[in-house]
């Protein structure tokens, strides 16, 4: 909430008693527009005429009363509905305080909540300063929350009253809400700790989420590297947000081979079966060459997303704030970037499913998908373009659907990416487009990837989460692999597997200040400016994470 | 110290005490709807703050939504926009939307005890006022304002001033073909819509404990026409059993421990309460509004009422002003009136129970030719439930329309209105001015005698139906 100390700016004065909410902020207009929208439609009612026309005698109507920030108001103002609106569209009106000699009970309480200050005062100082306001020649005024005093039109000074803990709330930017969590979050914990042991099945069930099973497998190349950064930041959320996860680690690939035999060893295996979330880092090397050939990432990968029950491939390619000047594209071209590739997994999964999740992720995001396929070469594809048609008509007709070949959303991707929300593509040309929808963001090190499987009834998803970046062997042990396609991969386990988006936010947030404020290894950084190691990076997320956390609680 | 079932439930949630008799309570369950979900996630966004617990929080999509069959996120317009903000915000927030042709969706006040959300001894909150239909199954339950919904998702908290405490007795047996609807209908005509204003209402007394969950669901729906945001019924062993049936209820030991604690909920026998009145109902007849207020009610078998025999001149005013309105002339038998629509929905009475109930009056007769009659099933579970048994096609055999869950005719907010001046017999709770429509003339009434109306055309005692 915006905090009230000294207002300035002229009064107008509308001394009609009873103007009720309806009058203020129709219910048309509180289904159509939200909170900052609602300024215009501000007593519509006596604004304009029946033909629409504006009424050029109400005075906010009257240029020299258009921009009032005080409004003197008749008596019972704002009573009848309890709609919060009417507050919204003053306050969007630029109004910041109202002065009657009485205000409808809920919407004076309203006015606390929102930062509008109500002053009550009786009928014949209001109707004073109306007539002071009305002689002037600017009618200009100051109310003065400090000091409870008005300086009317006139000059004159007029002192109010105002109870003590609504002024100071008024004067703290403090609604009931951050007064709550100010002064009462212990108290509310400390209830809901005894009350999930005494009443358990009020959490319990579908309530209350158990612990998410994480296992963590850095596997080879700077795999290890970055997710190291990737554990520091589940060790903050586990200590700074509570978050109530078992976090398991296990080896994978060469350094597996070389200690147990195998690269992944039969206790690893029990854990990926057990497992809702696997992190995994990077695999492949040189070294495979002279294992067997059943024990290779291809083979190994392949079991994993089995176990797990794994369907449907996401990858988000959103160019950061801060990345789009350095681009190898031209920054216009790729700013504001935020697209989601939603491919099948190799295997031939049903195209139903994958299409589902597709409608489903667009709903949320921009309502807007784009069915990439080759219908023109290929009966496979030609049968996903039927397939996605027809469940687009049944079920999704509130999505924008759009069919592209896939030579031409290459080019588009590479050329104009802002246009695309949801891409929904083949196990193959998704691989293909989001390698090279990843160019326009500098480094394909930045991009996170969820493998998903179906949704439980707590909507949870079990899932394999691995940037799409590679082992990199060459630059293994160097520390100037980047970490951020890694942490943003945990970011996409938060939203999906642990089904807490909220902290998934925060997360993607924390990155984009990081890398705003500079935040570079080398694959990303500008030239002539140093490059930094990837913990330094990780160091960056962390204090970003702290201070988002601390200006949430301000 | 004696404790009522309100005070224990009250008590049980009391995080804070603050200043001026107001208690910081906490919420178990928070159901928001289309109409509220996305405007109000919207404003907690712009106040920079995030939901405490989104796994306590539920979605549904009701109000706004059309009941068409076939319909889609769009069929309603102005729905459309706030179903598709729901979805966005809910998903950021991570909060369990039940969208539309998925199981679970429905009115919130009817898919909430349906799925097991509900349970007794919660303290649930809605911005609705008919979130006391919880009540019914042994919950704490109040609609709240957005301010309010607002505050519950920062801090999973309210900040509430405890009310007084009221208690109505049932007493006897209700007569052959008298539901709960009459019964509640004709406490409401007894104690006035301000009657249990400031006032926690228990329902009680050998009627209540006679009653299914669904139909006590309905008793405690219409608390907020008699005046009270809350309202409540004891639970006891129909409702474990209603409850061990529901697929999100507790399951096994966890069960059989929280109905131990519920079984010490009730009021104790010495409890005492600020007001209590005792209510036969062996003599409630169906039930019929004539006015423009739920307290407006009579027998079907009764007059139309005279205002010049009221004396007290400002209530002579408003009966007047009422039978204009429905274009009804004093002294005259309700019974026989025509209408023109039928409304068999809403949280008051769409329930399972209320379908099979009013599928029995069909009995193989048509819609009268003239009228126009929708069944909106409560919810998703209930349609299918009830397409399961065949009801749908009782119902669309007899020439009623079979719709889409959601809260369609009662609150008319999905631009499904009855056309003016058009005369309407409906299940739902509110029959205030234009509430259906402009100029629309609304008797409240029981789905059986909602189903009467529809097949002979105008307004009879169904109980004629019956024999």
């Amino acid at each position: 909430m915006e905090k009230v100390s000294v207002i300035r700016g002229s009064g107008a004065a509308l001394l009609q008693p009873n103007i009720d909410t309806e009058v203020i902020i129709s219910v048309e207009r509180v289904m159509t527009f939200d909170r900052g929208e609602l300024g215009p439609y501000c007593l519509e009612a006596l604004r304009f005429r029946s033909d629409g026309s504006e009424n050029a005698d109400f005075v906010l109507n009257q240029p020299r009363y258009r921009e009032a920030t005080v409004l003197i108001a008749g008596e019972n103002f704002g009573c009848g509905s309890s709609r919060e609106a009417a507050v919204w569209s003053f306050f969007d009106r630029g109004i910041r305080c109202i002065i009657s000699p009485s205000f409808g009970d809920i919407f004076y309480t309203n006015c606390l909540q929102n930062g509008l200050l109500p002053i009550v005062m009786p009928i014949e100082e209001v109707q004073r300063l109306a007539a002071e306001l009305a002689a002037a020649a600017d009618p200009a005024m100051t109310v003065d929350l400090l000091d409870h005093r008005i300086t009317s039109a006139s000059g004159r000074i007029v002192p109010f009253t105002i109870d003590v803990g609504k002024r100071a709330a008024l004067l703290g930017g403090l609604d009931e809400i951050s007064q709550t969590l100010l002064n009462l979050a212990p108290a509310i914990a400390a209830f809901e700790a005894t009350d999930r042991k005494s009443r358990p099945w009020i959490y319990a069930g579908v309530a209350r989420r158990r612990a998410a099973r994480v296992l963590l497998l850095a596997g080879d190349g700077i795999g290890p590297e970055v997710m190291g950064e990737v554990r520091r930041v589940i060790e903050w959320y586990i200590s700074r947000r509570g978050l109530d996860l078992e976090l398991r680690e296990d080896l994978y690939g060469i350094s597996s081979w070389h200690a147990h035999g195998a690269v992944v060893r039969d206790q690893a295996w029990a854990e990926i079966r057990t497992a809702d979330a696997v992190l995994f880092g990077a695999a492949g090397s040189p070294a495979y060459a002279k294992i067997p050939r059943a024990q290779w990432p291809a083979e190994t990968m392949r079991r994993i997303r089995k176990e797990l029950g794994l369907f449907v491939n996401l990858r988000p390619i959103r160019i950061a704030e801060g990345l789009s000047e350095m681009s190898s594209l031209s920054p216009d071209v790729v700013r504001g970037t935020d697209l989601l590739i939603v491919r099948g997994l190799a295997g031939g999964a049903e195209i139903e499913g994958i299409a589902r999740v597709a409608f489903e992720m667009a709903r949320v995001r921009r309502a807007r998908m784009c069915a990439v396929d080759r219908a023109n070469a290929s009966q496979v594809t030609g049968r996903w373009r039927e397939v996605v048609q027809a469940l687009h008509g049944a079920e999704y007709p509130d999505v924008a659907l759009q069919h592209m070949h896939v030579e031409a959303a290459a080019v588009q991707l590479g050329s104009a990416p802002q246009q695309f929300d949801v891409l929904l593509t083949e196990h193959l040309f998704g691989d293909i487009l989001s390698a090279s929808a990843a160019i326009a963001g500098r480094s394909i090190d930045m991009f996170p990837a969820a493998s998903l499987g179906i949704a439980d009834a707590e909507e949870r998803r079990r899932g394999l989460y691995q940037p799409i970046h590679g082992s990199a062997s060459g630059f293994a042990g160097k520390s100037v692999a980047n970490p951020i396609g890694a942490i943003l991969s945990f970011g996409m386990c938060l939203q999906f597997s642990v089904a807490m988006p909220q902290e998934a936010r925060l997360l993607r947030q924390a990155v984009d200040t990081a890398v705003a404020s500079g935040a570079r290894t080398p694959d990303i950084a500008s030239a002539g400016v140093p490059a930094m190691s990837t913990a330094a990076v990780g160091d960056m997320v962390l204090a970003a994470l702290e201070s988002l956390l601390r200006k949430a609680a301000a | 110290m004696a404790g009522t079932f309100f005070d224990k439930i009250w008590a049980a949630h009391c995080a804070a005490d603050l200043d001026d008799g107001v208690a910081l309570l906490h919420v178990d369950r928070h159901l928001i709807h289309d109409l509220a979900a996305g405007p109000v996630l919207a404003d907690l966004a712009a106040r920079g703050y995030v939901v405490r617990n989104p796994e306590l929080t539920f979605a549904t999509v009701d109000h706004a939504v059309s009941s068409a069959p076939g319909r889609h996120t769009d069929s309603s317009p102005l729905g459309g926009r706030l179903l598709r903000q729901m979805r966005q915000r809910t998903s950021e927030a991570g909060i369990r939307l039940f969208d539309i042709g998925r199981e679970g969706q429905g009115i919130a006040h009817v898919m909430a005890p349906e799925l097991g959300l509900s349970l007794p001894g919660m303290l649930i909150v809605c911005g609705d006022s008919h979130t006391c239909t919880h009540g019914g199954i042994g919950a704490l339950a109040f609609g709240i304002g957005s301010s309010e919904a607002v505050h519950v998702l920062a801090t999973q908290t309210l900040r509430q001033t405890k009310p007084a405490s009221m208690r109505i007795q049932f007493e006897g047996t209700l007569a052959a073909g008298v539901t709960a609807k009459d019964m509640i209908l004709h406490t409401i005509g007894k104690l006035g819509t301000a009657g249990g204003r400031g006032h926690a209402v228990e329902y009680a007394g050998a009627a209540i404990r006679a009653m299914e969950v669904e139909a006590r669901l309905t008793v405690c729906n219409l608390s907020i026409e008699l005046g009270a945001k809350m309202g409540m019924i004891a639970p006891d062993d129909k409702t474990f059993e209603y409850v061990a049936s529901r697929p999100l209820a507790p399951k096994g030991a966890s069960l059989e421990r929280a109905i131990e604690s519920w079984r010490r909920l009730p009021s104790d026998d010495d409890a005492t309460f600020a007001v209590e009145h005792t209510i036969d109902v062996g003599k409630v007849a169906p039930q019929v509004t004539w006015g423009t207020s739920p307290q407006d009610v009579i027998a079907v078998t009764e007059r139309v009422p005279d205002p010049d025999q009221e004396s007290d001149p400002q209530r002579r005013r408003r009966m007047w002003a009422a039978i204009d309105y429905m274009g009804l002339r004093p002294g005259t038998p309700i019974a026989g009136t025509p209408i023109d629509w039928v409304f068999i929905g809403s949280c008051a009475n769409s329930r399972l129970s209320d379908l099979r109930l009013a599928a029995q009056v069909v009995a193989g007769r048509k819609v009268a030719a003239n009228v126009r009659a929708w069944v909106v099933p409560g919810s998703e579970t209930v349609k299918r439930e009830a397409q399961a048994e065949g009801l749908d096609r009782i119902f669309r055999g007899a020439g009623f329309e079979w719709r889409e869950p959601g809260c369609s005719l009662c609150v008319a907010a999905n631009g499904e209105l009855i056309a003016p001046g058009q005369r309407s017999v409906s299940t739902s709770n509110r029959n205030f001015v234009g509430r259906q429509g402009p100029g629309v003339r609304t008797h409240l009434a029981s789905p059986s005698m909602a189903v009467a109306a529809a097949l002979t055309g105008y307004i009879c005692d169904a109980r004629q139906l019956m024999t």
